[in-house]
């Protein structure tokens, strides 16, 4: 099958918002609108077309992304992505031809690092027909 | 890149017929059908943008969200395209020139955007009885996976006469505020009405027929707009 290729004014930006990123799941918000996190419509899932992980501290840690049902408390994530290590206060940048996640209707996209308070991930993320299984 | 390639095949052009039945559908018998032939038309697009084109336009809130102060409804009925940068268009789809009409197709962004047509507060065909849209009908009308801004989708198409404006409805689905767009490629027509003979042949030959209307109610083209318009019945047609 053809791949999808989002135009660019399907894309919308999601981040951690004002807290850094630490080793409890924290939700990716929409940018723009305060404290809100995306659970994505019915009949659609959610992709990621490119993600960029900045470490704030002077140590490599790692981080990964999660596809989880509730954004609260600890949930098991249904599709999560390898740890990604980030070099000690620099930035990696991940896109959709060498990785990806989709996240299916209902759930929301989470992440998680190895160090408290260490990381800020700013995703571009698009949505697409379908309610496939997360991946 | 754009391309009209989908609704190429379909726009009108001099020479050939606009055939519009009035609804029948609960009564076959009942249905009223009227003709034109276009004798001049030119193809326009038109970009519309509701952050440019719509004065004080706010995003709209997200799917199942009240809107607030940033934010206009997810759900926006009976909404008529006015021209901000066009001095005095409030409906750029009130059409008042004698023997006008537009055929009109649209791309819609972003992709998640749904759109329904209504002329002058009624349903066309891409909705089914009189059936008002709300949440739970997610599926209706046409979404811009349907009909990407750049490559509007022949289901879009809508035909505007004379003193018959079109609006929409705009549902966000998204969980994410939006700002619609929509690429319109506006067939400019000029139009001759068909006399009875014409238009019954026309008809039984099988060129295709536009609904104007709700499945179950109609809104008549007028005679004072479009001079020597003809209107047969069904029975005058098919006989019976």
């Amino acid at each position: 099958m053809e791949k999808y290729e989002p135009p660019e004014y399907d894309l919308f930006n999601l981040n951690n918002g004002s807290t850094a990123i630490g080793t409890t799941p924290a939700p990716l918000l929409y940018e723009g609108q305060a404290n809100a996190a995306v659970i994505v419509p019915p009949d659609l899932t959610l992709r990621v077309k490119q993600v960029v992980i900045q470490n704030a501290t002077t140590s490599l840690i790692t981080v990964q992304l999660l596809a989880v049902s509730t954004v609260s408390g600890a949930p098991t994530p249904v599709a999560k992505t390898p740890p990604i290590p980030v070099p000690a206060s620099s930035a990696v940048t991940l896109d959709e031809d060498e990785w990806s996640i989709s996240v299916k209707s209902g759930y929301s996209l989470v992440a998680v690092s190895s160090a408290a308070n260490s990381a800020n991930v700013f995703v571009k993320a698009y949505f697409v027909k379908g309610t496939g299984s997360p991946i | 890149m754009e391309s009209f390639e989908r609704v190429d095949d379909r726009l009108l052009r001099n020479g050939q017929y606009l055939l519009v039945s009035y609804s029948g559908a609960k009564n076959p018998a009942q249905a009223m059908f009227t003709g034109f032939r276009v004798v001049k038309h030119n193809v326009t697009t038109l970009y519309y943008n509701f952050a440019t084109e719509v004065p004080n336009f706010l995003p709209m809130a997200p799917y199942g969200t009240s809107p607030g102060p940033t934010n206009s409804p997810p759900y926006i009925d009976n909404f008529s395209f006015s021209l901000q940068g066009v001095k005095n268009v409030t409906d750029m789809f009130k059409i008042t020139n004698t023997g006008d009409a537009y055929q009109v197709f649209y791309g819609i962004s972003p992709s998640y955007l749904r759109v329904m047509n209504k002329v002058q507060q009624q349903f066309v065909s891409v909705l089914e009885q009189n059936i008002y849209p709300s949440n739970s009908f997610v599926e209706m009308g046409v979404d811009g996976f349907q009909s990407p801004l750049n490559n509007p989708s022949a289901k879009t198409e809508f035909i505007v006469f004379v003193n018959l404006t079109y609006n929409v409805t705009l549902m966000n689905t998204a969980t994410i505020p939006i700002m619609p767009a929509f690429n319109f490629v506006v067939n400019r027509m000029i139009l001759e009405p068909l006399g009875r003979e014409e238009l019954k042949k026309a008809i039984l030959a099988g060129f295709p027929i536009r609904s104007l209307g709700a499945v179950d109610s109609s809104i008549m083209i007028s005679p004072d707009n479009y001079p020597d318009l003809v209107t047969l019945s069904y029975r005058e047609i098919y006989g019976g």
